[in-house]
Parts: C-alpha cells; sequence; structure tokens
C-alpha cells in the first residue's frame, strides 16, 4: 500500500513538472511529426508502400513515427533519475521513509502515462495530414496502451545507463542507441521488403513488434496476432531491462 | 539527566577507493540538545553524518538513533530524524508547497493533513508569498529554509543540518541560526556540520572538533576554550620591527604564526602581560601601534588541537 501511495505521489511530481520545461515534451515529438511530415511526401509514389497497405506512404509510415516518439521519449525516466542524483533530490529521498521501489516505480509509470500521451499527439497529427485509423478509437486507446507500456519498458534502458554512470551528458546520449535498431526496423518499408539479412535481425528487433502491431490497427483492423506480438515484445523488454535497473539502484542504494 | 537521542561508537568510513574518511568517531546528542561537529572541509563531518543519517553503511562500528541502529533498522532511524542536506537537494521545478506536500505524504501524512502542515510550516518560514513558485526562482537562503521546512515536516526529534548556511548571505545567516534556536527551544534536538566558528559557538550546547576523520577534542564551547588557557594579544608593528620584537618577547609566552605586521603571543593572563610587553618592547626601542587581548576563540582551540588553522587545513585540501 505504501509502496501504490509513495509511487503515486512521486509519479504526479515529475508529470507536474513536464510541461513546466516545453522542451521536454517539443524535443521527443519534434523528429517523428518532421519525419512523417518529410517523409510521408518524399516516399508517396514508392511502389512498395502503395502497395503496402490501404493506399498511402502516409497511412503506412505513420505507425514507425508513433514507435519512434515512444523510443525517443522514453529517456525521460533515466534523465530524470540522473538529474535528481545531480541535485541532492535522491538523497532527499533517501533519507525520508518513501518505500525505495516507489522511486523508480514513480518515474515509470510517469514515463508510460506521457508516452501514451507522445503516441497520441503523433496519432492526430497523422490524423490531421488525412491518415485513417481502421480500428477507430478504440484503436487508439489499444495504441496508447500497448506505447505507454512499451515505453516503459524501454525506459528501463535509460534507467539502467542513468544509475550506472551517474552522468547526465552519457544519459542523454545514451538515447541515440535506438537510432541503428530503429532503422533496420520496419518502420520504412515492410518485413517482405527488407534484404533477407535484415528479415532475421527483425525477427528480434522488438521496435518492429511494436511498429506492426500499430500498423496492423491503424491499415488492417484487429489483427490480435500482432496486437498481441507487440505486447509480448514489450514485457520481453522489461523482463530484461527492469530487473537491471533494479539491480543497478540498489547499488545506488547503497551508496 | 537528559537521555541521549543519538549514539554513536567508533564509526569507521573506508570508501571503496582506500580513503579513510572517518576513523573512529564516537560521540553522543542529548535529547533537545544542539550537538555540531566543527571542523575544515573534508574532516569527515559530512561523511559521519550521512552514515548516522542512513545514507551511507559504516565500515565498522555503530551508531543508535532513537533507539534504533542505522544499520539494522534504518526506516525507524528514517522516521526519527529530519535531514538537511549540504545541497539543499530539491526538485528545482516544483514549488515549495509542492515540497512539503509530497515529504509529507512520503512521511505518511494524508492529504489533508499533509495540506495543513505544509501551511503551518510555509507560515513559519516567512515562505507564504513564494510558497506557490517553483525554487528554482528561490535565493540560495529560500531553498535552505524549504530544505530545513522539509525536514521537519513530521516533527522528527532530530534535526540534522549539514553545513546549514554555507553559501547563505550574512543577514540570511541570522535569520537562520534564530530559527534553528527557536526549533531547539521547542524540543528538537540539532545535530550539525560547519566549518564556521561562529556558527559552533552561537549554536551548539556541546560541539565536536573534527580533524582528518577523528574527533581531536569535545566539549561545551566554554570548555573548549578554556583548555586552551591562554589569553592572545595581538601587537601590531611596524613590519621591520617584527624580528626583533619576537626575539624580545619569546619569554612571556607561546609565539604564533602571524601575518608581517604582528607578532603573536598566548599567554595565561593576557591583560597583566601588557605592561610587561610594553616594556620589553621599549627595552628594543620599538613602540607597538595596538596592544589588543582577546580571549580564546575556537579556532584557537582547533590550533591548539591540531597544529593548524581551519583556514590552513582548508588551503591544504585544495593543494
Amino acid at each position: 500500500m505504501k509502496l501504490v501511495t509513495d509511487s503515486l505521489v512521486l509519479a504526479a511530481r515529475a508529470g507536474r513538472e513536464i510541461p513546466r520545461v516545453p522542451t521536454r515534451i517539443v524535443f521527443p515529438l519534434l523528429i517523428p511529426v518532421m519525419q512523417l511530415v518529410l517523409f510521408a511526401s518524399v516516399f508517396a509514389n514508392i511502389g512498395t508502400l502503395r502497395n503496402a497497405g490501404s493506399g498511402s506512404a502516409l497511412n503506412f509510415l505513420a505507425a514507425g513515427q508513433v514507435a519512434l516518439s515512444v523510443m525517443v521519449g522514453s529517456g525521460g525516466s533515466g534523465f530524470q533519475m540522473v538529474q535528481d542524483i545531480d541535485s541532492g533530490f535522491f538523497d532527499k529521498l533517501r533519507t525520508s521513509p518513501v518505500s525505495r521501489t516507489a522511486i523508480v516505480l514513480g518515474l515509470l509509470i510517469t514515463d508510460a502515462v506521457r508516452l501514451s500521451l507522445h503516441a497520441l499527439a503523433i496519432l492526430i497529427v497523422a490524423r490531421l495530414m488525412g491518415a485513417e485509423i481502421a480500428t477507430g478509437l478504440a484503436g487508439v486507446l489499444v495504441i496508447m496502451v500497448l506505447c505507454g507500456l512499451f515505453g516503459a519498458c524501454w525506459a528501463g534502458i535509460s534507467l539502467n545507463v542513468a544509475l550506472r554512470t551517474r552522468n547526465p551528458e552519457t544519459t542523454a546520449a545514451g538515447g541515440i542507441l535506438v537510432f541503428p535498431l530503429y532503422f533496420a526496423s520496419t518502420a520504412f518499408v515492410p518485413k517482405s521488403a527488407l534484404p533477407g539479412w535484415l528479415q532475421t535481425v527483425n525477427t528480434v528487433n522488438p521496435i518492429s513488434y511494436l511498429i506492426d502491431a500499430v500498423r496492423a490497427l491503424m491499415l488492417t483492423g484487429w489483427e490480435w496476432q500482432r496486437v498481441g506480438e507487440g505486447f509480448v515484445a514489450a514485457l520481453a523488454v522489461g523482463a530484461i531491462t527492469l530487473p537491471m535497473a533494479l539491480l543497478a539502484f540498489r547499488r545506488a542504494l547503497a551508496g | 539527566m537528559a537521555e541521549a537521542i543519538l549514539t554513536c561508537d567508533q564509526l569507521r568510513k573506508t570508501f571503496s577507493g582506500g580513503v579513510e574518511a572517518v576513523r573512529g568517531v564516537s560521540f553522543h546528542v542529548d535529547e533537545g540538545e544542539a550537538f555540531g561537529l566543527l571542523g575544515p572541509n573534508g574532516a569527515g563531518k559530512t561523511t559521519t553524518m550521512r552514515m548516522l543519517g542512513t545514507l551511507l553503511t559504516p565500515s565498522s562500528g555503530s551508531a543508535r538513533v532513537a533507539g534504533h541502529d542505522v544499520v539494522r533498522d534504518p526506516a525507524a532511524v528514517r522516521h526519527a530524524i529530519g535531514f538537511a542536506t549540504q545541497e539543499a537537494g530539491l526538485a528545482k521545478y516544483s514549488t515549495g508547497r509542492e515540497h512539503l506536500l509530497m515529504m509529507a505524504r512520503l512521511h505518511g501524512l494524508s492529504r489533508a493533513a499533509a495540506r495543513a502542515r505544509a501551511g503551518e510550516l510555509l507560515a513559519l518560514f516567512g515562505l507564504e508569498q513564494d510558497a506557490d513558485r517553483q525554487v528554482r526562482h528561490y535565493s540560495g537562503g529560500m531553498r535552505r529554509r524549504i530544505d530545513l521546512a522539509c525536514g521537519l515536516v513530521h516533527q522528527p526529534r532530530i534535526l540534522y543540518l549539514d553545513e546549514p548556511t554555507t553559501g547563505v548571505d550574512p543577514t540570511s545567516r541570522q535569520a537562520l541560526w534564530d530559527e534553528l534556536r527557536r526549533l531547539q527551544s521547542e524540543g528538537t534536538a540539532l545535530l550539525l556540520t560547519t566549518h564556521y566558528l561562529e556558527e559552533a559557538d552561537r549554536l551548539c550546547d556541546r560541539l565536536a572538533i573534527i580533524d582528518r576523520g577523528i574527533v581531536v577534542a569535545a566539549g561545551t564551547p566554554e570548555q573548549l576554550k578554556s583548555e586552551v588557557g591562554a589569553d592572545l594579544v595581538t601587537v601590531t608593528l611596524q613590519r621591520h620591527e617584527v624580528a626583533a620584537a619576537r626575539a624580545a618577547l619569546e619569554s612571556l609566552g607561546v609565539l604564533r604564526a602571524a601575518a608581517g605586521d604582528a607578532v603573536l603571543l598566548e599567554t595565561a593572563d593576557g591583560a597583566a602581560s601588557v605592561v610587561a610587553i610594553v616594556e620589553r618592547l621599549a627595552a628594543v626601542s620599538v613602540r607597538p601601534g595596538t596592544v589588543p587581548v582577546s580571549r580564546p576563540t575556537l579556532d584557537d582551540v582547533f590550533f591548539r588541537n591540531t597544529g593548524a588553522t581551519i583556514g590552513a587545513r582548508e588551503g591544504e585540501q585544495a593543494a
């Protein structure tokens, strides 16, 4: 019970601070929105994309940008953690009887909510540009839940970097590591159009499972297998990153 | 007879790099007492306080706060203490009121109780006007006050203050001292670290002087000063007369290192020595400018026990 209230108190604090630093909202959305606007035009006449789904490159590319906004934004937990360690706020919490796990859980809850809103923002931009979402509002909700969960699990990576280096610069730079995985994913072309070795890479690339789940909900409808795979991929990521983050956190607590 | 709220016995901390920051520190703080750890930067004061505040695990030795062992029962210790850290660790994008509400909630107060307590503390520390501004806009003194208030949400029996007035301007320092004394008069024990002699002198009922990880002297400020047992006479002169004056005064007491145009003499009875000093100097044709006598200060106590001034030790640290 203490864990739950403490987590919510700390999540509320981190959440409250986000809109007070507008760059924290704008920055993670900037690249996905730019890519969406530019690539939708650039790729508009490429055949593989036109034939891949319900007609337009925009519809096809939007899923990749939803995923990217989640990936880029998931650095939030780690960045907040390293800032709190740096400022001494982390120590202030440690001298209080706060549930220790709540310090991490609070940040993850904030990221889950924030990243589901990121996904929503990209969907709204895509919709305004003319994209369609086959599964309608219910689909949007499922996409938000999936992105929130996936994002919180992916945030475990930034938490690991933050707790193991305790260095703000390294933590910020660590976010760049997502790009190779992202560019090698199904963000821009369907898996069937990728060269053989990249198809192999993508059987273990969790980002592709997220993209394919979102894409299915946007282009074709309730493809439960795809959606399920998206959730499994999120949990698989979390099963690795979160225990490692908790371990690093234990070590940070020991001083 | 007052009960001890805090006792520590032979606390040691050796960091993984092999640095022995604390090398066997023992003292106790009575219920409601203000106890100071005085020493230069790097003496081991903060490390000691962090061990007593459950932020660091001691390498050896033991400590109990409000009856709870800091290693075996850290959670109970955290309920008993408030801790204002040196860097006043605040979340800079949150407001003062939000800090108090959050800390009160984490200490288990209900929403309504947290709101009431936050309001009380904001009024107590004169922060009502700025309560809803983000702390990044606060001055150094205001940050200290809100940090202090955060440490008090749960009415702890002992408040730890790590360098409470470092980086605070003189006016705010005075105000903070007044607030700390008021807290103490209401029954909260204080444990504070400082490298300001005046602060230790003004705030502490008793203190321990720490140098290089060990306690070199302990007692009330008056006891410590009377142990030095000597007054200090400062004789100001022309620069070229200093050597002759030192030779003439040598037998009257202990000569101390001093700036170029003065001679410092430690002597049992300063007032009585002044006449002798003037006579001796007249014999070698030296006319002193002024000859003030001062009672020992804590700097003298520190010098007596370590052979260095606090300022000189900090110079070593920086080098």
